[in-house]
């Protein structure tokens, strides 16, 4: 018993010098940090414009067998956000028309399905979800026409005139 | 009787003392002593309070920016001692409400994780640590760029220890 007692007595010794000795108290500083006020911006960024008309007759990517013709995107760019947030975009729009005459076509959110294109008639949406943080997300838009729309093609009067503008509004869900 | 004999010895030996005045010596003995005292010293510049906190999403605290981050202060050291003498330091992320935002520490010539030694000390040439030799700066930078929930109330400690190996 008394040995053992020796033996801890000289290794409590030795280990109190083999440790570092703390000298006086640690001083301490307290910082405060701060992350800006969150941002968030929904936009649009028009691709075609009046002076790149499509070819309503003659493009083959404006007819209902084609791709679509990119006409712009959405945009919806953040910072800061506090919590992941779900969202939704409407689309809502009429024919192209020259005031007279009426032209029926249809909306493509392209990619938005893993990849996969996917029509959006007028009041679609568009469902997505936004990471809390930094928020980048971008929507290509794209239209071609509808078989009705061919068909108003076909005997349509030969203007430049034919317009239609489609509205976007975004939501949170 | 014995008494008697003691008391007569005792009174001729200081009767003795005065009779030949200026033989014996004594000696006063005065040992003094300095105790080691060591001084640390924390300034602090910036983010000293949720209105002064120090913006975390721009500017040279961020991990893309190059440099050496945001000087939240300065240390210096003075001490007395003889032993030899590290400074350490220890800290955490910037934390509000379970959100960590990671950052490192630079000592003006070397990043230093926490829990590691910041700096050895230099004592001077009569052996001791002056706080002119010893000091110096405070930096902080981001570690990510991850983006964060927005927050004047992100809190880090940073806790400094004098140690001796």
């Amino acid at each position: 018993m008394k040995r053992v007692l020796i033996v801890l007595f000289i290794l409590l010794v030795s280990l109190s010098f083999i440790g570092a000795a703390q000298v006086g108290q640690p001083k301490v500083l307290y910082a405060y940090g701060k992350i800006g006020a969150g941002t968030l911006a929904f936009t649009t960024n028009q691709i075609q414009t009046s002076s790149t008309t499509i070819d309503l007759k003659n493009n083959a990517d404006v007819q209902p067998s084609g791709d679509g013709v990119l006409i712009g995107t959405w945009n919806l760019d953040g910072t800061n956000q506090a919590a992941e947030a779900d969202y939704k975009v409407t689309y809502s729009y009429g024919p192209l028309s020259d005031g007279s005459s009426d032209i029926d076509f249809e909306l493509i959110a392209l990619g938005e399905d893993d990849g996969s294109d996917v029509v959006k008639a007028t009041n679609g949406t568009s469902l997505f979800t936004a990471n809390a943080g930094n928020v980048a997300i971008v929507q290509e838009i794209a239209v071609r026409l509808t078989a009705a729309g061919v068909t108003a093609v076909a005997s349509a009067p030969a203007t430049d005139d034919y317009s239609s503008i489609i509205t976007l509004t975004l939501e949170t869900q | 009787m014995i008494k008697k004999r003691v008391l007569l010895l005792v009174f001729l030996l200081f009767s003795l003392t005065f009779l030949f005045g200026g033989v014996n010596l004594s000696t006063l003995e005065l040992v003094g002593s300095i105790l080691p005292k060591s001084l640390v010293d924390i300034s602090q510049i910036v983010g000293g309070s949720p209105q002064d906190a120090i913006p975390l999403d721009s500017g040279d605290i961020l991990f893309s920016e190059s440099g050496n981050g945001v000087k939240v202060g300065t240390w210096a050291v003075s001490s007395n001692s003889n032993a030899v003498l590290s400074l350490y330091i220890s800290y955490g992320p910037f934390e509000d409400d379970s959100i960590l935002v990671p950052y490192t520490v630079y000592n003006g010539s070397n990043w230093v994780d926490s829990e590691a030694k910041f700096i050895d000390l230099i004592p001077n040439e009569l052996g001791v640590y002056s706080a002119e030799d010893n000091n110096g700066p405070i930096y902080i930078k981001r570690v990510d760029n991850n983006s964060y929930p927005p927050s004047n109330n992100y809190k880090t400690t940073i806790s400094f220890t004098l140690e001796s190996p």
